[in-house]
């Protein structure tokens, strides 16, 4: 392990990277068949008990409005039954004779009779043409002699001359809630002579119509569907001669003598389903409602046994896909633990290959894997000595050149030094003992030696731009063009030079090199125009199309110029194109040029004619605003 | 009259010596040079001891020092000379063939007095020669002992 260790440790383990319950594979998988079970299950079990709802619901109005029309039926029929018994009684012949004789002791007797042979009657009276009471069942009666003539079952009977079932109404003989049905009583003529009026009692009414209902969940009612609906019968006592406050769309249907069934709400906004029948021959109708909380108690109930259901199969998908994806996990985990081993640089990890299929097949690969990066880190590393080595020889190599180029600076310069220094003695010793050949061999010396003084300086100079850093800063161009001409004009008169320089921009390099390549360029442009008649110089710039953030400067002459077939020496090391006879130099100002423009990231090149001119190019960054 | 200090001239190279030393004869200067012709010799002399260890003990009144020296070199006797504080004060000026710009550094940073580059040209010398006696000898004033 430790062999490799060194080699990772140059790049930084991913650890911070560490996995959250959140981003396991294990959670996502546990939580998507949660997901799955509560969708599919929640689904399944909103439609089904939706439907079952709806049937039960179309049902139990189906229920209740047959329900209703049988009541309605019924009810119809037994009050068929009593009115015919109440029209009989008034029929008799005696009862006209009793009315006409004022024998009211008998009449009472009869009257007795008939209430306890109809025991849905209340009570019954017979009345006189004016509306007095005239005999009562009851016997206990304080009403005899009293005005009934207000009753509209009173006043409606004598005018129609036809029997007329009142609206429900409190009795005044014993105050029991009753429907009065009143018969007139006629002559021979077939004048009213007076009326009989049988109670019919709605304690009575109801009880026998509730028995028809052994149902707790559903309440009967018949009801008079006159003055808005008015209770004639019902389970609950308290509700009868009440009048209906709600549902007056079904008294509206009833008036309407339809039959049906709707949903309703009342007024404590409970929900209702409600079946209602019309009776064929009263102003009355049968309702029949279910509280649909009653109804769909089944429902409910279902509902609440089928959540509990799913819970527990939500939990037991949960608990077995959890089970499921650790097995399969457990293997993968491992593999894991392994890949972060080897990570650390363990290749000696032994992958245990295990798990199903494709993850055996991923330990199997990654195993192998494994084996190939020992190969290729034990070549690296032997890659990694070589390059030790040579780093160190290269490195021992510099300081060797860096001693050798102060060798050179100090010692070669010394020797020179006494050459022409000794020359120059010797030419003041012999002073005027000198014949013009000696002369001249002293000043062939005494040049060699100031020569190789320029070629020493310049192979220094040469060498220390190799060596040195860029300084990167803003340099002005224009202020070293500026600085440059008037040096060299100062220095070179040359006044019948044409310039033609523009406004250069600002640069980013080291200002000291920079200056050293215009001063080169700008130098070698005044020495080759030199033996021109009319010298024209030009600097100038353009955007660099293949590197946007670089600049082309430009400086032109129409001096001596170059052959193009010698372009490839133009730039290197002590290399020239003319004679030093015609033009000075060691050769060094370009090969610097191109060193220092390299070193700034640039390029540089030139074009030239014989006789023609020169134009030298080269590319620098710009300067940009931080 | 008191007796003129000497002016030492540090310097290897028989040929360089007899160049400056042709260069400030040339200017008739009253004081007179000694030659020695390494480091360790210059500190000898300047201590007064081994060979020298006869000499009068008077400081010199400049000295001429080369770089480059065998056994102890110009910079090891710059730093030896202004590290003491009886003999700091004597003004010392590197002669040397070398432009290098670390050597330039470290000698100010030693506190050389003057640094003065050999010139190739033989008249260029002896101008710098002549021009560095005179300022030194007659024009500078040096602080006594």
């Amino acid at each position: 392990m430790k062999k490799y260790n060194k080699l990772f440790l140059r790049k930084k383990l991913n650890d911070e990277n560490k996995m959250t319950l959140f981003n396991s594979v294990s959670f996502r998988f546990v939580f998507f068949v949660m997901l799955l079970t509560i969708l599919t299950g929640g689904i399944i079990s909103f439609t089904t008990i939706n439907i079952s709802r709806n049937s039960i619901r179309q049902e139990v109005l189906d229920h209740n409005h047959t329900q209703a029309t049988l009541v309605a039926e019924f009810t119809s029929d037994l009050m068929e039954v009593i009115q015919a018994n109440i029209r009989s009684f008034s029929t008799r012949p005696l009862i006209a004779v009793y009315i006409e004789e004022n024998d009211m002791e008998l009449a009472s007797k009869m009257l007795r009779e008939l209430v306890k042979m109809q025991i849905v009657l209340d009570t019954c009276g017979l009345y006189d043409i004016n509306g007095i009471q005239v005999a009562s069942s009851d016997i206990n009666a304080t009403t005899i002699g009293q005005s009934f003539a207000d009753r509209e079952w009173f006043q409606q009977t004598i005018a129609t001359k036809q029997p007329f079932q009142s609206v429900p109404i409190k009795s005044r003989v014993n105050s029991n809630a009753v429907t009065p049905y009143a018969t007139p009583i006629l002559n021979e003529q077939g004048q009213p002579i007076g009326v009989f009026a049988g109670a019919i009692s709605l304690a009575k009414l109801s009880e026998i119509i509730v028995n028809t209902n052994n149902n707790l969940d559903v309440s009967y009612s018949i009801i008079d569907i006159r003055n808005g609906g008015v209770i004639l019968a019902n389970e609950d006592s308290q509700l009868i001669l009440t009048t209906l406050s709600e549902n007056n769309s079904i008294v509206a249907l009833l008036l309407k003598d339809e039959s049906g069934a709707i949903e309703s709400t009342d007024e404590k906004a409970v929900k209702e389903l409600i079946g209602f029948a019309p009776m064929s021959n009263l102003p009355w109708g049968a309702i029949i409602s279910t509280q649909s909380k009653a109804a769909f108690s089944v429902i409910d109930d279902l509902t609440k046994t089928a959540s509990i259901i799913s819970i527990i199969l939500v939990l037991i998908a949960i608990i077995v896909s959890g089970l499921f994806i650790l097995r399969i996990m457990a293997p993968i985990r491992h593999l894991i633990d392994g890949t972060k081993e080897v990570g650390k640089g363990n290749l000696e990890y032994k992958f245990k290959i295990t798990g199903i299929g494709e993850i055996e097949q991923l330990s199997r690969s990654f195993s192998d894997m494994t084996e190939s990066l020992k190969v290729v880190m034990i070549s690296n590393e032997e890659l990694e000595q070589i390059v030790k080595e040579r780093t160190s020889q290269l490195e021992a190599a510099n300081i060797e050149l860096e001693s050798f180029s102060y060798s050179v600076s100090h010692d070669l310069r010394a020797p020179l030094r006494h050459v022409h220094g000794f020359v120059e003695m010797l030419r003041n010793h012999l002073q005027g003992n000198m014949d013009e050949k000696s002369q001249h061999y002293l000043d062939v010396i005494s040049n060699a030696t100031k020569d190789m003084g320029q070629l020493i300086d310049d192979l220094l100079s040469f060498s220390r731009i190799g060596k040195s850093q860029i300084k990167n800063v803003k340099v002005n161009l224009n202020l070293i063009v500026r600085d440059l001409i008037t040096s060299y004009q100062s220095e070179m008169k040359n006044g019948n030079v044409k310039w033609n320089i523009a406004e250069l921009p600002d640069i980013s390099g080291d200002n000291s090199m920079i200056r050293q390549v215009f001063g080169n360029l700008i130098s070698n442009a005044l020495k080759f125009t030199s033996l021109k008649e009319l010298r024209m110089i030009e600097i100038g710039f353009e955007p660099d199309a293949e590197k946007k953030d670089y600049v082309i400067i430009h400086i032109k002459d129409n001096g001596a110029g170059f052959d193009m077939q010698y372009i490839e020496k133009l730039f290197g090391v002590f290399q020239r194109l003319h004679s030093q006879n015609d033009f000075e130099g060691t050769g060094i100002g370009l090969a610097n040029v191109k060193r220092i423009v390299q070193k700034h990231g640039g390029r540089v090149w030139a074009e030239g004619e014989i006789d023609e001119g020169a134009a030298f190019y080269f590319t620098l960054p710009k300067y940009k605003e931080e | 009259m008191t007796k003129l200090k000497r002016i030492l001239l540090v310097e290897d190279s028989i040929n360089d010596a007899e160049l400056t030393l042709s260069a400030l004869e040339s200017i008739n200067l009253a004081n007179k040079v000694d030659t020695v012709a390494d480091g360790a010799l210059a500190l000898d002399y300047i201590y007064c001891r081994g060979n020298f260890a006869d000499r009068p003990r008077v400081n010199p009144a400049i000295i001429l020092l080369d770089l480059k020296l065998p056994k102890v070199s110009g910079l090891e006797v710059l730093k030896e000379l202004k590290g003491d504080p009886l003999l700091k004060r004597i003004p010392v000026v590197i002669l040397t063939s070398s432009k290098e710009e670390k050597d330039i550094i470290m000698g100010y940073d030693l506190g050389v007095n003057a640094y003065v580059v050999k010139p190739v040209e033989y008249s260029e010398f002896i101008i710098a020669i002549k021009q560095l006696g005179s300022f030194w000898a007659i024009i500078n004033e040096a602080p006594r002992d």
